[in-house]
């Protein structure tokens, strides 16, 4: 398999416009196989760069190629929905079916149509999320963490080359966050998984690559260890308080971890993943820290 | 289900070492356990796979039949595959909004007949006309459909899941304004001179949904038919005796228009701007 092939999804310039408002400005990515995490606030556009990805969504400008097809092409797009599993942003259940009833609906509209095939195939892929004692409870009846592993599951169907994941571990307690690492992590191998996240641990323990976007506007491109390394020199610990700094909070220690330029008494620490990300976005936005 | 299969009974079911109750018993209880699943795989052997095969289909199949909706069922009894079926059973949640109109015309008829008044009547056709837009409506679209995100991303045609479920709304709603018609048919064939109006603007529509979204196309449909007799100055039952042939050319016009427009430009349905 040459160079090209091992390009999933190829975007060159891509611009998202919403009347005057831009949601991406002048996107360039190219995604392999392996899994890359999306980094970024509320807002900053992720959402809208998975739905291109996911053929919902039309780009205004730019290139985009997915699985080697023209999503603007109608033939494309089949092509690609044919080799795709999505797990949009907000709930995409129907609260009256089962488990199964509404993975064994993704199916048929998945083209499985061989009926006994399907129902294997739906069996196989809510076992894969833990959820094969309770496919004949009706969804409305199923807690959150639940819920969000029945859209898991739907995205699971046919054993798709491209997993698009928005916020895939929102509801999702530790343990079954740590089921979800392990589920996708094994679906990965030769596979591409793209998912946007808050949870900087999620990217930490997940992502061979992380991208972090801020305003439409891709801030940062690289190994979660690279990002990491954008904080080192300053991330400090102190006793008191800094005002002055970009970010600032009280640790369970009860000291102070600031992060930004180094406050009086302070000593230098190794930073992590998520100081690395507050560095880059400059700092906690308006609405967390108000 | 609060017994789980012993790794014996496992190698007995497999085996065919028990009884025919203890084989229905199991054999209800394995599609709602995963645990008892993966346990018969386990102990399952290369040599009696293929039998075991075989009953897992035949059991699975029946009990998904048993399970599934009554409205799938009904459907699937009228003669749709049980695929189609399902397709239109995800619209449950408009189902409220859908009969609380019909009903809506229903009433206006009841009280048009008794009241025998040109405003009454006129009230009676304006909102039949209004049953098959509404149905239309609430069959696709973002704020009806909690998984619209995700049936757009799916290879199957976005126009065909609109067709299938218009089409499961429209019937229903036409039958249901059209035994409401019968309330007030000592008017004649004007009882029912909603019917081409109402099925054109449902059809028109469909064809402005692929620009704007379905919901808004109706509401402006709507609002423009509610508000024609005002506009004209006169009562809409008057309106619609003294119009009602015009109106009725009119409507087959809009509705051609449309299904060309349709026709030719459905596939931006499926890959919407916004």
């Amino acid at each position: 398999m040459d160079t090209f092939d091992l390009t999933y999804v190829h975007v060159h310039q891509l611009i998202k416009s919403y009347g005057r408002q831009t949601a991406l400005d002048g996107v360039s990515l190219d995604l392999g196989p392996g899994i890359t995490g999306l980094l970024g606030r509320n807002g900053a556009g992720k959402t809208t760069l998975l739905r291109i990805l996911a053929t919902g969504l039309a780009s205004s400008s730019g290139v985009v190629r997915v699985l080697g097809e023209d999503p603007h092409d109608a033939a494309g797009r089949i092509a690609i929905r044919r080799q795709l599993g999505y797990v949009p942003q907000e709930s995409a259940l129907y609260e009256s079916f089962t488990p199964f009833d509404f993975v064994d609906y993704v199916a048929i509209l998945k083209e499985h149509t061989d009926r006994a095939d399907r129902h294997a195939e739906v069996r196989r892929v809510l076992d894969a999320v833990d959820l094969g004692d309770v496919t004949r409870k009706k969804i409305r009846k199923l807690s959150g963490g639940m819920k969000r592993r029945v859209s898991l599951a739907q995205a699971l169907l046919g054993d798709p080359r491209l997993l698009v994941l928005d916020e895939p571990t929102v509801g999702l307690d530790p343990e079954q966050r740590l089921r979800f690492r392990q589920l996708i992590s094994r679906h990965a191998d030769r596979r591409c998984v793209v998912l946007s996240t808050h949870m900087t641990e999620d990217v930490e323990a997940l992502c061979d690559r992380v991208i972090v976007i801020n305003e439409g506007v891709v801030r940062f491109d690289g190994t979660p260890v690279e990002l990491t390394d954008t904080a080192r020199g300053n991330v400090w610990i102190a006793d008191r308080p800094d005002p002055g700094a970009l970010v600032s909070w009280r640790t369970g220690e009860g000291r102070h971890r600031h992060i930004g330029s180094a406050p009086a008494d302070a000593e230098l620490v190794a930073p992590t993943l998520q100081d690395g990300y507050l560095l880059l976005s400059g700092g906690l936005s308006e609405e967390v820290a108000a | 289900m609060s017994w789980h299969l012993s790794p014996t009974s496992a190698k007995d079911y497999i085996g065919q070492r028990h009884s025919g109750s203890t084989v229905a018993s199991i054999e209800s209880h394995l599609p709602t356990c995963g645990e008892c699943r993966r346990l018969i795989a386990d102990v399952t052997t290369a040599a009696n796979e293929p039998l075991l095969d075989q009953v897992w289909q035949r059991v699975t199949i029946a009990l998904d039949d048993v399970t599934r909706p009554w409205s799938e069922r009904a459907l699937t009894r009228v003669g749709l595959s049980p695929e189609t079926a399902r397709l239109l059973g995800a619209t449950s949640r408009a189902r409220l909004s859908f009969l609380l109109a019909m009903l809506l015309t229903v009433g206006i008829a009841i009280v048009a007949a008794h009241g025998g008044r040109d405003a009454e009547f006129g009230a009676f056709l304006s909102v039949a006309a209004l049953g098959p837009l509404v149905a239309t409506a609430l069959a696709f679209g973002r704020r009806v459909d909690p998984a619209h995100a995700l049936v757009t991303t799916t290879p199957t045609s976005v126009w065909r899941i609109v067709l299938l479920r218009t089409a499961a709304s429209l019937i229903p709603a036409v039958a249901i304004t059209g035994l409401a018609s019968l309330i007030v048919r000592e008017r004649g064939w004007v009882a029912v001179a909603w019917l081409l109006p109402g099925i054109a603007m449902a059809v028109v529509s469909l064809a402005l949904s692929i620009w704007v979204p379905i919901e808004h196309a109706a509401l402006g449909l709507a609002t423009a038919w509610i508000a024609a007799p005002v506009v004209a100055l006169r009562p809409a039952g008057e309106l619609i005796d003294t119009t009602a042939g015009l109106g009725q050319l009119v409507a087959i016009g809009a509705a051609t228009l449309a299904a060309l427009v349709i026709t030719y430009s459905r596939s931006t349905l499926d890959f919407r701007e916004t």
